[in-house]
């Protein structure tokens, strides 16, 4: 038997997990130095893209459903660990940076921009030259209308988070959990200058803003 | 064309695309890194890039194929 896991919570606040998560496995949780883990048992990883896909949809459920109560800090779909003990052992090296994380992230969560250009950035260069002065072009739009969105958000700096994707830009931006209507209501309204459409998202966990070093 | 603002979900759990929360679960969250030696028959097979995956030695020998000498396994 794999342990997947879900997430993780500061084990001094409440929540209720669903009885059943990926593969209908029953989800439990191990507390380790106040950090909470939620996980189910399965049988070794996913076979196959429909697989992947339905466990995936499986797993989100059941974050979601521990992330409407509290702040979580989710695992990346699919962590299998070969046991609870390593589960455990996990936790107990990072566990707490972790729980630290959470506790300055407590009443956040992050809204996502997904920045991208209305039309083909590229699609009449004739030369490699052109070709990648257009796609420099473009990149400077999404990112004046990132910009512009933080700017008409008016958010600090340090609550925005964006990362160039083959599609364009993804935008974070770090808020209080009460104000993610608010969020989505100023961005209806929000009028790019530059050709991009612009989609938003959210809540969902504050993971962009989780400062802890990565595993090696 | 258009510029647009869309909203996707007013509500995450109801409305949000299926596109946005598979891309979400397989690329956001904490990743547990990890490399495995594992010497298999005298051959050593190195994984590298476990990004996703962090397990036993058992639970890996498990579900891999076998490669021959001087082969990386395919991801």
């Amino acid at each position: 038997m794999a342990v997947v896991a879900y997430c993780m919570m500061d084990a001094g606040e409440r929540a209720h997990a669903p009885g059943l998560g990926v593969r209908s496995g029953k989800v439990q949780s191990v507390d380790v130095a106040g950090l909470r883990c939620f996980f189910s048992e399965v049988e070794g990883p996913p076979a196959g893209a429909e697989q992947t896909r339905r466990e995936a949809l499986e797993f989100y459920a059941v974050v979601q459903a521990i992330f409407r109560e509290v702040e979580v800090i989710p695992f990346r779909f699919p962590t299998l660990l070969g046991s609870i003990d390593e589960l455990r052992t996990f936790m107990e090296i990072r566990g707490a940076q972790y729980l630290a994380a959470l506790q300055g992230l407590k009443g956040k969560a992050q809204m996502e921009l997904r920045i991208t250009p209305a039309h083909a950035p590229s699609g009449n260069a004739t030369s490699g030259k052109e070709y990648l002065k257009l796609r420099q072009e473009s990149l400077q739009e999404l990112q004046d209308a990132a910009h512009s969105a933080r700017m008409a958000l008016n958010l600090d700096p340090s609550k925005w988070r964006q990362h160039e994707t083959a599609q364009g830009l993804r935008c974070y931006a770090l808020i209080t959990r009460q104000k993610a209507a608010g969020f989505k209501q100023q961005m209806a309204a929000f009028k790019p200058e530059t050709a991009v459409h612009v989609a938003v998202s959210g809540p969902w966990p504050p993971t962009e803003f989780v400062d802890v070093e990565s595993e090696s | 064309m258009e510029d647009e603002v869309l909203i996707v979900g007013s509500q995450p759990d109801d409305e949000t695309s299926l596109l946005d929360i598979l891309d979400h679960v397989l690329n956001a969250g904490v990743v547990i890194h990890g490399s495995i030696v594992i010497s298999l028959a005298g051959v050593d097979l190195v994984y590298v890039g476990l990004n996703v995956v962090l397990t036993s030695v058992e639970t890996a020998l498990r579900h891999i194929n076998f490669v021959p000498q001087g082969r990386l396994p395919k991801r």
